[in-house]
């Protein structure tokens, strides 16, 4: 409200920024509530051989698609093997594939972004038509196309996913370093003769790091959740080696007598996905209010 | 506006045509050999190079791209390799089905999205606007196709309400309406999410603007002020994420195909994965990029329609 | 605001008033709805068709010489031809043809044309040309002649036991009999278009969909009770059940499992038809390359395998474990006692399956490379196959793919080990499409299923074709089967029943034993009531 001093804007004003940015962070519920959604999801897929009570892939056909009960807390499946030992190893793909992919992405698509970004305008606007044909196909299309010339496997699906994130980075690395590159002081650099590359890393890359994790943990998100879509696809990580989306997949069958097949693994999806959703949110609300705007 | 409309037609072939290129390197060159990786490393010599000469695989690379574009212009998608019918005439079959669930799932979730957004900005901070950020933010978390299964397992197959395969037929529109309406259900809580969000970020931006704040101060009714000013400002933005929303919409149409089991072009990709025909495969892909590049073109004529003074830039 | 939620509140109630998913039966004039396990069909053309899929509808559509009598594999009777007499030498058959046999309308002939020796002559060559004809390596015994316009004769050139049952209405390469002016005229288009004499004629294709069928008023057995066969493609589980349960299909096709057998046992107003003799399931090893090749390896897998794990986890009231390469119900098959007793049975025992690949060197892994197809009846019991020798230190990698092409991927020797379901009419056939040499996959001389590159016993084989006594013929069957289990060329695993489930409504018009044709058969005398 304006006229209001809030008690905790008093307090802002003694600290350095880096710390106001902290304490807002921490003042931000929904925020903080991401985070450890994400922490929990994190440990489950670390600790995933100590905490499964079960092989994942060890069949039992004696007790198939077996109700939950003090043996099994999630039940079998029609192989017999314990749901919740296959939920808990499945958190160990989304999860690697998720950060992987955003890696990837995040390397490979800042350099490209800053590269078109400090040449000319010419080649910078060739390199951007390129990234921007590739943004233009819906993520599940490209990201199929990239499977079915890849193949199946962890690491595959990493890539596939990491190339699609790719262009998202580039386009907005690219947008960020051209208005940095716009600052005098960087004409001030160019006209006293300094290397692109020295500009690249002296003076443009510090001032994106923060824009650039901010929206790589929001992507991470939808990195997870693309995993999920193309696991439930058939692409990826192969059978019997449970990912959330393939035991979607494999429980439709049995819907009707053991909704929990499927229904649990999307509840993980879920609640990842929310977790660097809200996490993300929350990195935003603090960080520069340049970086608004993509969603 | 008709020069504008002309020019944007013209602009976007050369977009196609790179789309349609990359495609095809993509394809056809990146994983070197697309004949082994359609039969596996174990399949004998001699079957290979028939694959390969049966699709012109062998010919230098220039001709099979001159070979590729023509046959996209002229409209030839290539042929099923089960079946041997025509791939385009499959398509023209299949896509009033995607369109219509697109459709669906864009009106579903604009007119429920935009006044929920609506709702949320007016009454910010206070509780409806959190309980409306967090299930938009659910609505977004949640994969497009676990959405359809949960929605597909209440609704369809505990209350029996609603047909859960298939899309009807045509000829019988309250049967196709019935069919539709599920996935199409599915397709809108996902478009309302993204919408809301928008609206409500857009709806907030220019209810602090100044202006708004002066009208306010001058006595304007609340309601006048909101219908008239802040909303026709608020939803430029709403539209021109519209058209990115819609191909986000396109893209999760494939996973709600497959999940009721409805024909689409969804389902003609897949099978086209599933019978290992690359071919196929890439004209279906370009489809696809034609269907987001016309969307994007149909997007900025519409804006230059609502504000013709960008038909001058 | 709030006019706008109202309006809309009330839009979404009235269409949510309409919801309810119709329960009324399907009366569209007397058609039988029929819902298979495919995603599509791949082609109706007789000669070509292998996919099951295929099968049922061709077992509709066309007719042959000779036929089994419906739901009774083991009669045979004479269908196109009304009666044959055989020479004392045996060499030479001659068939006199129905008069008055009629094909079904197509392009250029709207009221089809009768059926005269020269269709059968055409068809019965067709039948042995392997660019025209799946099973063309098995059909290369004889040559075939019109003697008038309703008499054929057929001359052996070699002896092949059971003859007659090569020339029944039983897919690839038998002796379906088609039109020579509609394969001529209708050239690619034949294969989704298809012409044939029997009870149900093609009317309408939508890929992926439906194909629709109307009933053949000049059918030689009369004209069929049905009004049409509608059948439906619907490779969902579910839906095929909820089809079944509102009354909108009447027949579905079932999943070869226990637990779907008991699940469709539930729906109201239906039935369940589980049907013998069932289709034997076998995996084949390609023993020209390695690592395949060094029988220690096969042998390993062999023991790495249990059998009554896959039977228990189908339900031991579709399947049964089988240990012979000819299935006990054939003449010359061996039940799982007499090949235990020869000490072939490769009875479960990892501990011999480990020994004998540290034998071989292999004692840390092996991969092979299986293509599956993504059909429930193989995928479901090849994951647990998967599985059980993953324990032995065998890595099984699965390429997935749908059926249709699985068969073409599979025929084209992309796939270390096969696995495979066939059901034939008898010991020759397996034999000849499966172990004799000319029958191997791409490189054969006639190629049809040979999967294994196997030469082994191909004199043995020829030798049971000309024997003259059927006690030689059976003994060199016997030795035959015993040279493939010592080479370990194949494994055979358990024989998996049909699974159909139909609505109280549908009476097949015969008794229901064993059934050649895959299905419970949709004849002219077919029923709904």
């Amino acid at each position: 409200m304006p006229g209001s001093i809030h008690p905790y804007r008093i307090l802002d004003y003694f600290l350095s920024k880096q710390n106001r940015r902290l304490s807002i962070f921490l003042r931000n519920g929904p925020a903080i509530l991401g985070l450890v959604m994400a922490i929990i999801v994190t440990f489950v897929a670390i600790m995933a051989p100590l905490l499964a009570p079960y092989d994942p892939l060890s069949q039992n056909i004696d007790n198939m698609i077996a109700s939950p009960d003090e043996n099994h807390l999630l039940g079998t499946d029609r192989f017999g093997r314990d749901l919740l030992s296959r939920l808990i190893w499945g958190s160990r793909v989304s999860l690697c594939v998720g950060v992987g992919a955003i890696l990837i992405g995040m390397t490979l698509g800042t350099i490209i972004g800053i590269l078109a970004g400090v040449s000319s305008r010419r080649v910078g606007d060739r390199i951007m038509r390129v990234v921007d044909v590739l943004l233009s196909f819906p993520d599940e299309i490209l990201g199929i196309m990239f499977m079915v010339i890849l193949g199946p496997g962890l690491i595959n699906i990493t890539v596939g996913i990491g190339l699609l994130m790719v262009s998202r980075f580039a386009r907005l690395v690219y947008g960020s370093t051209l208005s940095i590159v716009q600052r005098q002081y960087i004409e001030a650099c160019k006209a006293l003769g300094g290397s692109r590359i020295r500009i690249m890393i002296r003076h443009v890359l510090p001032n994106l790091y923060s824009e650039i994790f901010v929206i790589g943990s929001l992507w991470t998100a939808t990195a997870i959740r693309v995993e999920a879509n193309l696991s439930f696809l058939g692409f990826g990580v192969a059978p019997p080696t449970p990912t959330w989306g393939n035991m979607i997949r494999d429980g439709v069958i049995h819907l009707v007598e053991a909704p929990w097949l499927s229904l649990s693994p999307g509840i993980a999806i879920a609640f990842t996905v929310l977790a660097f959703n809200l996490f993300a949110d929350g990195l935003r609300d603090i960080a520069d209010p340049r970086t608004l705007g993509s969603i | 506006m008709i020069k504008y409309i002309a020019k944007r037609l013209i602009q976007g072939i050369p977009v196609l045509l790179g789309a349609a290129t990359l495609v095809f390197l993509i394809i056809r060159v990146a994983p070197g050999d697309p004949a082994v990786a359609m039969l596996g490393a174990y399949a004998p010599e001699e079957v290979i190079q028939a694959y390969r000469v049966r699709y012109g695989l062998d010919d230098p690379l220039w001709e099979q791209y001159l070979r590729f574009i023509g046959g996209l212009v002229k409209g030839d998608l290539g042929k099923s390799l089960i079946t041997g019918m025509p791939v385009a005439s499959q398509v023209i079959n299949v896509l009033p089905y995607t369109i219509t669930l697109t459709l669906a799932g864009l009106i579903i979730g604009l007119f429920a999205g935009v006044p929920l957004g609506i709702v949320a900005a007016v009454k910010h901070g206070r509780p409806p606007d959190t309980i409306m950020r967090f299930l938009s933010l659910t609505g977004l978390s949640v994969p497009s196709f676990y959405l359809g299964i949960v929605l597909l397992y209440f609704i369809g197959i505990r209350l029996r309400a609603f047909p859960i395969v298939g899309a009807g037929d045509f000829s019988q529109p309250l049967g196709y309406l019935k069919h539709l309406f599920l996935p199409g259900l599915t397709l809108g809580i996902v478009m309302m999410a993204y919408v809301t969000r928008i609206t409500r970020a857009s709806m907030l931006n220019v209810l602090s603007d100044d202006y708004i704040r002066t009208a306010r101060s001058k006595g304007v009714t609340r309601r006048t002020l909101l219908m008239k000013h802040a909303l026709r400002n608020a939803l430029i933005p709403v539209v021109s994420v519209t058209s990115l929303y819609t191909i986000i919409l396109m893209g999760s149409s494939v996973m709600i195909e497959i999940v009721f089991s409805r024909p689409g072009l969804g389902k003609l990709l897949l099978q086209a994965v599933e019978q290992r025909d690359y071919i196929t495969l890439e004209s279906l892909i370009v489809l696809y990029s034609v269907f987001a590049i016309t969307i994007n073109i149909a997007t900025d004529i519409f804006y230059a329609w609502i504000d013709p003074s960008i038909s001058y830039s | 605001m709030k006019t706008y939620f109202r309006i809309l509140a009330c839009l979404v109630l009235a269409f949510l008033s309409l919801s309810g998913v119709q329960s009324a039966s399907a009366e569209k004039g007397n058609v039988l709805v029929l819902a298979l396990d495919a995603r599509d069909l791949q082609t109706l053309d007789p000669h070509m068709s292998v996919g099951f899929m295929d099968r049922y509808v061709v077992d509709m559509i066309y007719n042959g010489l000779l036929r089994c009598q419906p739901g009774d594999m083991k009669k045979i009777e004479p269908d196109l031809a009304k009666s044959y007499e055989i020479s004392t030498d045996g060499k030479t058959w001659t068939f006199h043809l129905r008069k008055g046999v009629y094909f079904h309308p197509f392009r250029g002939q709207p009221n089809g044309h009768e059926m005269t020796s020269e269709d059968v002559v055409f068809s019965l060559k067709r039948a042995q040309n392997k660019e025209t004809c799946a099973g063309a390596g098995s059909m290369q015994f004889y040559e075939v002649t019109a003697i008038d316009k309703y008499t054929v004769q057929i001359n052996m050139t070699k002896i092949v036991p059971e003859p007659d049952r090569h020339f029944i209405n039983y897919p690839p390469g038998s002796g379906f009999i088609v039109s020579k002016r509609a394969v001529k005229t209708l050239g690619g288009e034949f294969k989704n278009q298809p012409v044939g004499t029997g009870p149900f004629m093609f009317e309408k294709y939508r890929p992926g969909e439906k194909l629709t069928l109307k009933a053949h008023t000049k059918y030689f057995r009369g004209t069929p009770k049905l009004g049409g066969i509608e059948v439906r493609y619907m490779p969902d589980v579910n839906s095929r059940i909820f089809g079944l349960e509102s009354g909108e299909l009447h027949v579905v096709e079932g999943v070869r499992e226990e637990v779907w057998v008991k699940r469709a046992e539930k729906v109201k107003n239906a039935v369940v038809d589980v049907i013998g003799p069932g289709e034997p399931m076998y995996i084949f090893f390609n023993i020209s390359k390695p690592p395949l090749d060094d029988i220690r390896i096969r042998q390993a897998i062999a023991y790495g395998i249990n059998r009554d794990t896959l039977v228990k986890f189908l339900g031991s009231s579709v399947a049964k474990s089988t240990c012979s390469p000819i299935p006990p119900f054939l003449s010359s098959g061996m039940t799982c006692e007499e090949v235990a007793k020869l000490g072939l049975d490769y009875a479960y025992n990892p501990e011999k399956a480990k020994s004998l690949l540290q034998e071989a060197g292999k004692q840390k892994g092996l991969e092979v490379l299986m293509f599956v197809s993504e059909h429930a009846a193989y995928l479901n019991p090849m994951t647990n196959l998967k599985e059980q020798l993953r324990n032995i230190g065998v890595d099984v990698k699965f390429n997935v793919v749908d059926h249709a092409t699985w068969h073409k991927m599979i025929r084209s020797d992309a796939s270390q080990i096969v696995p495979y379901s066939p059901l034939r009419p008898g010991p020759d056939v397996y034999f000849t499409q499966f172990y004799h040499s000319s029958s191997t996959v791409v490189s054969g001389k006639s190629p049809i299923t040979n999967f294994s590159h196997y030469k082994g016993i191909d004199e043995k084989i020829e030798r049971a074709r000309s024997s003259v006594k059927r006690e030689n013929t059976i003994m060199n069957w016997r030795e035959a089967q015993i040279q493939i289990l010592k080479d370990a060329v194949s494994l055979p695993l358990y024989i998996q029943d049909f699974v159909w489930a139909r609505s109280k409504s549908v009476d097949w018009g015969h008794p229901l034993k064993w059934t050649l044709a895959l299905y419970p058969q949709v004849t002219e005398n077919t029923t709904i009531k």
